[in-house]
């Protein structure tokens, strides 16, 4: 098992070069609050709001945050299985959200999600088999004659027995159930797969099979995962680049060894600091955030993060509570979105537009 | 193979099981590959299997399933061999007590004209007035009196009990207009003094008439100064006579009529018994059956009995035997005589053959008569007393609510149709229009639900709105109109049964479509959908495999329940007469047959096995649609 723990496995000059697989360009979704009674339409929650990255192929991105704020909504949709409000995603070229609902079916198979829950997202009435080579016939993935080979081959690479094929899903143990989630996704051979927090649902000694097998597949396969979790440990063990939310925005994105050994934004510090490490000696530095995470149907105006941001609070920067930081690269292959990377240019320009603003209220 | 893109990852795949197999054999020497053989896992069933085996392995279903076998089984092939067709009448020959013949006296007199030609003006007007003259007559007790009738005088006689005679004898003419102030007479005759003092005193007395040299003159004051005269002429020769009797002829040989001209003959020789002539023949009355007044030739030969009672057959026709006539005679003077209500005697009296319905003949063309107990009951309408002879007679009867018998399981019903044959095919119906009804209504159910239920939006609130108004429709108001213009259509039985069916399954499937929009609703947002679709499947293939299997246990449950609901609607429909008409049979229209409390109570044999077939029916379906609900859930562990 060695071999797949080690992290460099894709990063060769090659893939490194290789073409971008997704870009997703300031993404937004907005789920609507509608009154009780009359249905209107009185607000909304902006789950994704905003957020841009690109993806090349064969890497993986983690996706981190706390709870609630809009790693899966994202992920859901970059695959269209949920509409945008507003922005991009490309994919291969392919802006997927104006394609039309046959081409989009058509590319379906090569953009695949596994989800979080194992029980829920396997139909209890089909055999495994058929879970797994339902979309291969509907797609012609593979000749007919070569149908019953093809999935057994599947089922094996993700440690499956081919017998299982005739099982049904409630036979299974959690872990198991994840297999068959990844075979599903794994035998429409994809090229990009979001993972929807995959072991979140599962015991330790599963998470660390489940990661070891999308880790291996990756290898083999060439994939490409967008990996959302909020478990820290496992994102860094996966990730080549990690992007952290926060109420619907990226705040920082990195690459995995920069962000881990050097987080710039107060949230990713806070975040990372409650990493838990296996030394009964070693003391941890936890930055404790006070409050809660706002609600995102009516997020804090300026910087998001500023009403529980500590630095903000001791250096008493105004400029958090007024104006949106700019997401922007610190360092190369580094971006981040805080203040305290402002430009004297730009504190400059904020602080007139603060003036400004000022004086209109004041009027 | 053109349309299969190249696909890297099976080629990787297969390039890594070759190289497995080489590793292994390398190995181990064989290319066994190191999974368990079949013989060491654990059977694996296929889906259809494990269904089957989880359906069997539950006892109530099963029980349920052989119910239904039965039934089937009962209803289809049964109908089929058993000997009786649905609409087959039995017939059956039974004695009956039945109406022979009834006796009465006459109540109004029958008149017999003489001496005059038909249609006679003034016997025709006489005759509407003999009634009451003769009543007031019997109660005055008296024998003769004479009135005037129109311009005519009248003499009514008594002649003998019950026959009376009315003679025209004579007749009012015009004799003049006399005028009682100048005392003077214009007259066409001349008249004698003593005539014009007995007139002046009858006018000047008021009298109406007066008589005057043997003559009768009448009186009419028409004014004061103008009385008529008229005078009574008497008829000369042969008067006009009506003869009114409550006496019955009956010729001896009861075939023969009797002619009017000698019953009056006869009647006006009634008081006193002489002999008369007619037609050239003497006849006596028999005078040693003055009793009976037995008419007689002269030669000895009976001719007629005059009698007190018109004796008839129940029919009305008059072919009674004489001795028979006779024999009643002096039974119901008997009755008379002691007020007797009831009576019976023995009596050699004819049989209706059933078979042909004509009385047994034997071979000298005479009528066979077999001795019976003849019943006399006295029956009294209107102040008309009527004795009715009845005896037990053979007919050929409809063999109606006859009890289970060998010939007939469970007997006959009211219209003499086989019941078992009935519950055969009557059950063929309530099983066809159960299944056809629940089909019809799934078809619509899980099309408009599963619409419903996956497009949501405004779709579903029309759809889920049309529902609402499909529960509010009630459906035995509305089978009632229906039923009445199939009625108003006459449709043939069987048509009817059709439409009876489309119409039941178009007010059933709301229910099952609620049921399926909200199963599909929840199952909607299930994770298993989102990544059908993230698959790419098409809509069709992930509602029809992925949601309705997921629908399938209840709506098969939903289904095997409405099963046994339709086959209960319809009987309830068929008993109260609107659904399967008369005389195609159902189980409710079975049971509609012995409606009443008294035939219930009377003929269990009809409704109770027609009732536990119903249960039984019912309960089997209900239990194997629970069983197949357990049979299809692949959670259940029994």
């Amino acid at each position: 098992m060695d071999e797949f723990n080690e992290k460099n496995i894709n990063e060769t000059p090659e893939t490194r070069d290789n073409d971008i697989v997704l870009e997703v360009r300031n993404l937004k979704k907005y789920f609507p609050i509608k009154s009780s009674f009359l249905r209107i339409v009185t607000g909304h929650v902006k789950a994704v709001d905003g957020i841009s990255f690109k993806i090349k192929r064969g890497t993986t991105m983690g996706l981190v945050g706390e709870s609630g704020c809009g790693k899966s909504t994202a992920g859901r949709t970059i695959l269209r299985l949920l509409e945008k409000t507003d922005g991009e995603v490309i994919y291969n070229n392919k802006d997927i959200f104006k394609l039309s609902r046959k081409e989009l079916r058509e590319i379906r198979p090569k953009i695949q999600i596994i989800f979080q829950d194992p029980y829920s997202s396997l139909s209890p009435r089909m055999p495994v088999g058929e879970i797994i080579g339902e979309a291969v016939k509907e797609h012609k993935v593979v000749p007919p004659a070569e149908y019953d080979d093809y999935i057994s081959r599947v089922m094996k690479a993700c440690g499956l027995q081919e017998y299982h094929k005739d099982r049904y899903p409630h036979e299974f143990s959690g872990g198991q159930r994840q297999r068959i989630c990844i075979a599903r996704a794994l035998a429409l051979n994809p090229d990009f797969i979001v993972c929807d927090e995959p072991v979140s649902a599962l015991d330790v000694s599963i998470q660390a099979q489940i990661i070891n097998l999308l880790r291996q597949l990756q290898k083999e396969f060439n994939l490409t995962y967008l990996f959302i979790s909020h478990d820290l440990s496992v994102v860094e063990h996966i990730s080549d680049t990690v992007g952290v939310m926060y109420l619907g925005s990226l705040v920082e994105y990195a690459e995995t060894e920069k962000i881990f050994a050097n987080p710039l934004h107060p949230y990713t510090k806070a975040l990372f600091s409650a990493i838990p490490v296996p030394d009964p000696d070693y003391k941890m530095e936890r930055i404790v955030l006070e409050g809660s995470i706002p609600s995102p149907a009516n997020p804090p105006k300026g910087c998001k993060f500023h009403t529980r941001c500590q630095v903000c609070k001791e250096k008493g920067m105004d400029v958090c509570s007024k104006i949106a930081p700019p997401y922007k690269e610190i360092e190369p292959g580094h971006y981040c979105a805080c203040h305290l990377f402002d430009t004297p240019e730009e504190t400059a320009e904020f602080e007139a537009r603060m003036a400004a603003e000022a004086e209109a209220q004041k009027k | 193979m053109a349309e299969y893109k190249q696909n890297l990852l099976n080629e990787k795949l297969k390039e890594r099981e070759a190289e497995e197999l080489k590793n292994r054999r390398d190995e181990s020497g064989d290319d066994k590959p190191l999974a368990l053989d079949d013989s060491q896992r654990i059977k694996v069933l296929s889906p259809a299997r494990l269904v089957a085996k989880r359906f069997l392995k539950n006892k109530l279903a099963i029980t349920g399933s052989v119910i239904l076998i039965f039934m089937f089984v009962m209803c289809f092939i049964g109908a089929a061999i058993y000997p009786y067709d649905q609409t087959e009448k039995f017939n059956k020959i039974d004695a009956l007590e039945l109406e022979y013949a009834v006796s009465s006296e006459l109540y109004s007199y029958t008149k017999y004209f003489a001496n005059a030609p038909e249609n006679d003006p003034v016997l025709d007007d006489l005759k509407l007035r003999i009634d009451s003259e003769v009543m007031t007559m019997e109660v005055k007790k008296e024998i003769s009196k004479t009135f005037l009738r129109g311009n005519n005088e009248i003499l009514l006689e008594k002649v003998a009990d019950r026959v009376y005679k009315a003679v025209v004898t004579g007749e009012l003419k015009p004799f003049g207009t006399y005028d009682p102030i100048s005392q003077s007479l214009s007259s066409d005759e001349s008249v004698s003094e003593e005539f014009l003092d007995a007139l002046k005193a009858a006018s000047s007395a008021k009298q109406t008439s007066f008589e005057f040299d043997g003559v009768d003159y009448y009186l009419n004051v028409k004014s004061k100064t103008n009385t008529e005269v008229s005078k009574m002429n008497e008829v000369e020769g042969k008067k006009k006579t009506i003869l009114a009797t409550k006496l019955v002829f009956d010729a001896v040989d009861h075939t023969a009529a009797i002619s009017s001209d000698f019953k009056v003959k006869a009647l006006e020789r009634l008081g006193d018994l002489l002999p008369f002539t007619y037609e050239g023949k003497d006849y006596l009355f028999d005078p040693e059956d003055r009793e009976n007044l037995l008419l007689k030739t002269v030669d000895g030969e009976p001719y007629a009995y005059i009698s007190r009672y018109s004796t008839r057959l129940a029919s009305g026709q008059d072919s009674l035997d004489l001795s028979f006539k006779m024999k009643v005679a002096s039974i119901v003077d008997d009755m008379e005589d002691n007020n007797l209500k009831e009576y019976s005697f023995k009596y050699d009296v004819p049989q209706l053959n059933p078979e042909t319905g004509k009385y047994d003949v034997d071979d000298d063309g005479n009528i066979k008569l077999q001795n019976e107990t003849v019943n006399v009951i006295r029956k009294e309408t209107a102040g008309e007393r009527r004795y009715y002879f009845t005896y037990m007679m053979n007919r050929y009867l409809i063999s109606i609510y006859e009890g289970p018998s060998a010939q007939h399981i469970l007997g006959t019903d009211g219209d003499g149709y086989d019941v078992f044959s009935r519950i055969l095919y009557g059950g063929r119906v309530s099983l066809l229009v159960g299944f056809v009804v629940v089909i019809l209504e799934t078809i619509l159910g899980v099309i408009m639900g599963g619409i419903a239920g996956f497009f949501g939006g405004w779709v579903d609130t029309l759809i889920m709105r049309l529902v609402d108004i499909f529960y509010c429709i009630p459906t035995m108001p509305i089978m009632i109109i229906v039923a009445s213009i199939f009625d108003y259509y006459k449709l043939h039985p069987y048509v009817r049964l059709l439409w009876m069916m489309v119409i039941l399954g178009i007010l059933g499937w709301s229910g099952i479509a609620r049921l399926v929009r909200g199963q599909i609703l929840s199952l909607r947002e299930q994770e298993f959908m989102i990544a059908a679709e993230a698959t790419g499947l098409r809509t069709s293939k992930r509602i029809f495999k992925h949601l309705i299997p997921n629908v399938m246990p209840q709506l098969i449950v939903s289904m095997t329940m409405g099963l046994g609901g339709v086959i209960l609607t319809e009987s309830s429909l068929s008993f109260l007469g609107l659904g399967v008409k008369h005389p195609l049979a159902t189980w409710g229209n079975i049971i509609n047959s012995v409606s009443t409390i008294e035939a219930m109570k009377e003929y269990t044999y009809i409704w109770i096995p027609v009732g536990i077939l119903i249960c039984l029916t019912v309960i089997a379906f209900n239990f194997v649609g629970d069983g197949l609900r357990d049979a299809f859930d692949p959670k259940m562990k029994r």
